[in-house]
C-alpha cells in the first residue's frame, strides 16, 4: 500500500502559477468551495424555514435580554431577525476557524516547510510577497462570503420573502470583514510564534475570548468601552437584512480599519524580522545579558538523560502537547464556570417563558430549560461538544503533520515495531480528550459551588465523560486519513464535517431532514446527556467506530511506504 | 567483500559472512521507476560505497533496506532477517542516517540524542558524549537553530551511538565542513577496524576512494557495476589524441575494437576514447599520417561519469 500516490500533471492549472497571489488562491480553492457551499446550504435551509418560527414572535419580547449572550436578539420574531440571531451572528466565528488556520499558515507555514527561503530567493520584495499572499487570503474570504450571500438570497426567495439583495450583500460584507479580522489575527500572531499551529491556537483562543467578552457585556449591560474592545461587538452592530435595523456604516468602517491595522502591523513586522525567526519582544542586548554560560556537552547530555519525557514515544508526544491540552482545559473550564453564572442570571425569566413558548424550545434545540441542568445543557453543552471535537482534531493532526514532513524517518530507524508508533502517539488524543471531558464535567460543578446554583453531579458527569467518544472518534478519523491526505486537507475534511454536523444539530428544529440524516451527526448522537442521560447505544457505536478507524490507521501505517 | 551478481571478486582482505543480501530487488512507485532488479551482497567488516546521480535509486535502495519501503519484487536481508517482515529485529543491527535528517525543531540536540538512545536501548552514553565532542556539536541548541552541517552531526551521532553491526548512511558528509569530514572518515575507519560494516551513499569520489572497500554504481534504477575501488580503476578508459595535417574522420577509428567514442570537434584532430590495447588505434593514426599522438589517463571522475551517462546516449 503506497502512501504517496503519483498524480498526473494537472492540465489547465497553469494560470495559477503566474503569480504568488494566484498560486496562494489556488491553494484555498477547496476550502473556499467547501466552507462557502456548506455554510451557504445551511443558511439557505434556515432562511427557508424561518417564516414558520416568525409567527410566534410576540411570545419572545419579555425574554430577549436573556438571549443576548449569543447575539443581539433584534426582531427575533421576524424571519430576518431569526436568521440573523440564529445564524448570521455566528457565521464569522465558524468561518473564522478556517480563517485563523489559513492566516496562521500564511507565512509561517512556508517558513516551517522551508519554502519561504526559496520564494525570497527570487527577485521579489518581502512586502510584495506578503502583500500578494494577503490579497489571495482576502479574495478567498470574499469568495466564500459571496457564495454564502448567494445562498442567503436564494433562501429568502424560497421562503417567499422579498429577497433584499443589497441588505444580503451588506450582511455578506459584515461577515467577510469580521472573518478577515480573525484570519488577520492568525497572520499577526504568527509573526511571534515558531509554528503556525501555535499562532492558530492563540488566534483561536482570542476569537473565543472575544465572543465570550462581547456576550458577557451584552447580557450584563456591561461598560460600553469594554464591548468596544471586541470585534464581535462591531459585527453585531450591523443587521442589514432586518429592515427595521439596517447597517451601521461606522461599525463596518471600524472593522475595515482593524483589518488594515492588523495587516499593516503584520507586514511591518514581517519585513523587519529574520526569515524563519520570530519577532523578538526584548532587545538583543538584554538577551545576551541573560544568556547562560556555555555548558559542556557531557553535562547537557547528562541532563537530557534525566528527562522523563524522552523515555518513549507516548511520553514524548504528551510532552510536546501538554501546553496545548492545558489551554484547551482552561478554555473549557472558564466557559463551564461562566455558563453557570449566565444560567443563574437568566434562570427565572427564561424558565417562565420557556414553559409557554415552542419557539424557545426550537431555539435551544428542544432542551428542557425548566431545570438548572436544562440550562447548563442548553448553554454549555450545546457548544462544548464542538469545542472538544476541534481540540481532538488538533491533538491528532500532529501525527499527520509528522507524516507530511518525514519526521518519522529517524524514529522508524530504531528497533520499534511500526504498529507501536501510531498507538503510542494516539495516547495524546486519549489523555487530552479525557482531560477535556473531566473539565467539562467539573467546571460547572465549581461554578455551581461558587454561585450557589444547584446542579446534578451525576448528570454532569454523564455529559462530560460522554464527550470522550466524540473526541476519540475525531482523533481516530484524523489518524485514518493521515498519510492518505496532507494534514491541511485533513483539517479541511474533518473540520468541515464537524462544523457541518454542529450547525445541522444547532438548527435541527428548522430543518426538515429525516431522522437518519440527523443521526449521522455525532453531536446528535451525543444528544443531551445532562437531561436525558447517556445515549449508550450511540456511545458504544462511536467507540466501536473509533476503534475500527484506529485499527485501520495502524494497519495502513504498518503496510505503507513511508513518505520521505 | 561484496559479491555482486555483475562483478568479479573483491580485491581486499575478505570477511566471509554476507551481512546484507539484496536479491532481485525491484521497487516501483506506480508507473514510476524506483530500482530494478538490484542484486548485491555486503559482508561483515566491509565498507561499501553506493554511487549514482540524483534519482538513480540510491535512497530507494537504502530505504528498502531500512524497511521503510515495501519491495515490489525481490528481497533484502540484513543478518539473514527480512528487512520488511522483520524490520524491528533488523534495526537492532543497524544505525541509520536518512538522506534528509529531520526532527522536532523544538528539541535540543541532547534531547534528540537521548530520546533516540532510549528508543534504541543499550547505548553507551560515554561513547555518545565522545561522539558529540569529536564532531564538535553543541548539544544544548534546539534543532531549529542548527545549521545544515550541525543537523547532520546530530544525525551522524545518533547513527553511530549504538555501535551497530551495520551503519547505513545516506550521503553522510552532506553539509559537513572538511574538518568534520576528516573526523567522519576516522569514525568509519574505526568501525571497519572493529569488524563492523558501513553502507554509504555518496557523490564524492575521493571520499569513496578514501573510505570504501567496494563500490556499487547505480544508474537509472539499475546496478551497473560493483567492484573494489582498485578494480574500478582497472576499468579505466584511455584517451588518444591524434593530430593530422588535414581533416580527421571519426570513421577511421569508430569500428576498431575497444573504441568507445571518437570526436573530431577540434580542427584536424581526432579524440579517441578506448579501453584495452591501443596498438590498433595507433596503427590507424599513423596510416593516416598523424603528425602528433598523445594519450591521457582519465581520472576516476571520468570513469564515474561514464557510468552516469544516460543509457540512450549514442556511443560515438
Amino acid at each position: 500500500m503506497a502512501i504517496v500516490v503519483a498524480r498526473p500533471q494537472q492540465v489547465g492549472a497553469g494560470w495559477a502559477f503566474g503569480a504568488i497571489w494566484s498560486k496562494s488562491l489556488r491553494a484555498y480553492r477547496v476550502a473556499i468551495l467547501a466552507w462557502g457551499i456548506g455554510l451557504g446550504l445551511l443558511l439557505m435551509a434556515t432562511a427557508a424555514a424561518s417564516p414558520s418560527i416568525a409567527t410566534a414572535a410576540g411570545q419572545l419580547s419579555s425574554v430577549t435580554q436573556s438571549f443576548s449572550f449569543f447575539g443581539d436578539p433584534v426582531a427575533i420574531g421576524t424571519p430576518q431577525g431569526y436568521i440573523t440571531f440564529k445564524f448570521l451572528g455566528l457565521l464569522p466565528l465558524v468561518l473564522g476557524i478556517w480563517a485563523v488556520i489559513a492566516g496562521a499558515h500564511l507565512t509561517r507555514g512556508d517558513e516551517e516547510s522551508g519554502a519561504l527561503d526559496l520564494l525570497l530567493g527570487e527577485p521579489v520584495s518581502r512586502a510584495r510577497l506578503m502583500g500578494e499572499k494577503i490579497i489571495a487570503f482576502a479574495l478567498g474570504i470574499i469568495l466564500a462570503g459571496a457564495i454564502i450571500t448567494a445562498f442567503l438570497i436564494l433562501g429568502l426567495a424560497s421562503a417567499k420573502l422579498s429577497p433584499d439583495v443589497s441588505g444580503s450583500v451588506l450582511a455578506g460584507v459584515n461577515i467577510i470583514l469580521a472573518t478577515f479580522i480573525y484570519g488577520a489575527l492568525g497572520i499577526f500572531f504568527s509573526q511571534f510564534t515558531r509554528t503556525a499551529g501555535a499562532a492558530a491556537g492563540i488566534a483561536g483562543a482570542y476569537m473565543a475570548l472575544d465572543f465570550l467578552v462581547a456576550g458577557a457585556m451584552r447580557s450584563s449591560n456591561g461598560p460600553a468601552w469594554v464591548s468596544g474592545l471586541t470585534i464581535n461587538y462591531y459585527s453585531e452592530l450591523s443587521k442589514p437584512i432586518i429592515p427595521t435595523y439596517g447597517t451601521n456604516p461606522g461599525a463596518l468602517l471600524v472593522l475595515l480599519a482593524i483589518s488594515v491595522v492588523l495587516v499593516a502591523a503584520s507586514m511591518w513586522l514581517f519585513v523587519r524580522r529574520d526569515a524563519g525567526d520570530v519577532v523578538k519582544l526584548w532587545s538583543r542586548a538584554s538577551q545576551s545579558a541573560t544568556r547562560r554560560p556555555p555548558v559542556a556537552p557531557a553535562v547537557t547530555l547528562t541532563r537530557a538523560q534525566g528527562d522523563r519525557s524522552l523515555r518513549g514515544v507516548a511520553a514524548r508526544a504528551l510532552a510536546a502537547n501538554w501546553l496545548s491540552i492545558f489551554w484547551w482545559i482552561v478554555g473549557i473550564g472558564v466557559f463551564g464556570v461562566y455558563a453557570v453564572f449566565i444560567a443563574q442570571a437568566a434562570e427565572k425569566v427564561i424558565a417562565q417563558a420557556f414553559q409557554s413558548s415552542a419557539v424557545l424550545k426550537a431555539l435551544f434545540n428542544g432542551a428542557n430549560m425548566n431545570t438548572n441542568n436544562g440550562f447548563i445543557s442548553g448553554i454549555e453543552f450545546a457548544f462544548i461538544p464542538f469545542v472538544v471535537v476541534l481540540a481532538a482534531m488538533f491533538f491528532a493532526i500532529n501525527w499527520a503533520q509528522d507524516l507530511d514532513r518525514g519526521r518519522l524517518e529517524t524514529v522508524l530507524g530504531e528497533p520499534l515495531p511500526r504498529w507501536r508508533l501510531p498507538l503510542e502517539r494516539f495516547v495524546t488524543v486519549v489523555v487530552g480528550v479525557v482531560a477535556l471531558g473531566a473539565a467539562a464535567w467539573l467546571a460547572p460543578l465549581l461554578g455551581g459551588a461558587l454561585s450557589g446554583f444547584t446542579l446534578s453531579g451525576g448528570d454532569l458527569a454523564s455529559a462530560g465523560l460522554g464527550l470522550i467518544p466524540l473526541g476519540l472518534l475525531t482523533g481516530a478519523l484524523v489518524y485514518a486519513l493521515a498519510g492518505r491526505f496532507s494534514s491541511g486537507v485533513i483539517l479541511g475534511i474533518v473540520g468541515g464535517l464537524a462544523t457541518l454536523s454542529f450547525l445541522v444539530e444547532l438548527i435541527q428544529s428548522v430543518l426538515k431532514f429525516p431522522d437518519w440524516v440527523f443521526n449521522l451527526s455525532i453531536f446528535h448522537v451525543y444528544g443531551q446527556p445532562v437531561i436525558n442521560g447517556v445515549n449508550w447505544t450511540g456511545t458504544l457505536v462511536m467507540l466501536a467506530l473509533a476503534a475500527a478507524l484506529l485499527a485501520l490507521a495502524v494497519y495502513r501505517f504498518t503496510q505503507a511506504d513511508m513518505r520521505q | 567483500m561484496a559479491t555482486p551478481s555483475t562483478t568479479t571478486p573483491a580485491t581486499s582482505a575478505a570477511p566471509t559472512t554476507a551481512l546484507v543480501q539484496v536479491e532481485g530487488l525491484t521497487k516501483r512507485y506506480g508507473a514510476s521507476r524506483g530500482v530494478e532488479d538490484v542484486t548485491f551482497e555486503l559482508r561483515d567488516g566491509e565498507v561499501f560505497g553506493f554511487l549514482g546521480p540524483n534519482g538513480a535509486g540510491k535512497t530507494t535502495t537504502i530505504r528498502t533496506l531500512m524497511g521503510l519501503l515495501h519491495p515490489t519484487t525481490g528481497r533484502a536481508l540484513i543478518g539473514g532477517l527480512d528487512c520488511w517482515t522483520q524490520a524491528p529485529e533488523v534495526k537492532r543491527l543497524v544505525g541509520y542516517l536518512p538522506g534528509e535528517f529531520s526532527f522536532d525543531p523544538g528539541l535540543t540536540g541532547a534531547q534528540i540524542l537521548t530520546y533516540l538512545a532510549n528508543l534504541r536501548g543499550g547505548v553507551d552514553h560515554a561513547y555518545l558524549t565522545q561522539l558529540v565532542e569529536r564532531l564538535e556539536l553543541d548539544p544544548s541548541k534546539r534543532f531549529r537553530e542548527y545549521s545544515r552541517g550541525n543537523k547532520q552531526k546530530v544525525g551522524l551521532a545518533q547513527a553511530f551511538m549504538g555501535k551497530p553491526r551495520l551503519l547505513i548512511l545516506d550521503e553522510p558528509t552532506s553539509g559537513l565542513d572538511p574538518l568534520n569530514q576528516q573526523e567522519f572518515y576516522k569514525l568509519v575507519a574505526e568501525v571497519r577496524a572493529d569488524g563492523r560494516s558501513v553502507f554509504l551513499s555518496s557523490h564524492i569520489l575521493p571520499e569513496v576512494e578514501h573510505t570504501c572497500d567496494r563500490v556499487g554504481i547505480i544508474r537509472e534504477g539499475r546496478l551497473v557495476k560493483v567492484g573494489g575501488v582498485n578494480e574500478l580503476r582497472d576499468l579505466r578508459q584511455r584517451v588518444l589524441e591524434a593530430q593530422f595535417s588535414g581533416p580527421a574522420q571519426a570513421a577511421w577509428f569508430s569500428a576498431l575494437p575497444g573504441v568507445i567514442s571518437v570526436t573530431t570537434d577540434e580542427p584536424n584532430t581526432a579524440r579517441i576514447t578506448l579501453t584495452g590495447d591501443m596498438a590498433e588505434a595507433l596503427r590507424v593514426a599513423v596510416e593516416h599520417g598523424a603528425l602528433n599522438v598523445t594519450t591521457h589517463e582519465p581520472s576516476l571522475e571520468d570513469i564515474f561519469l561514464r557510468f552516469y551517462e544516460p543509457v540512450s546516449e549514442p556511443v560515438a
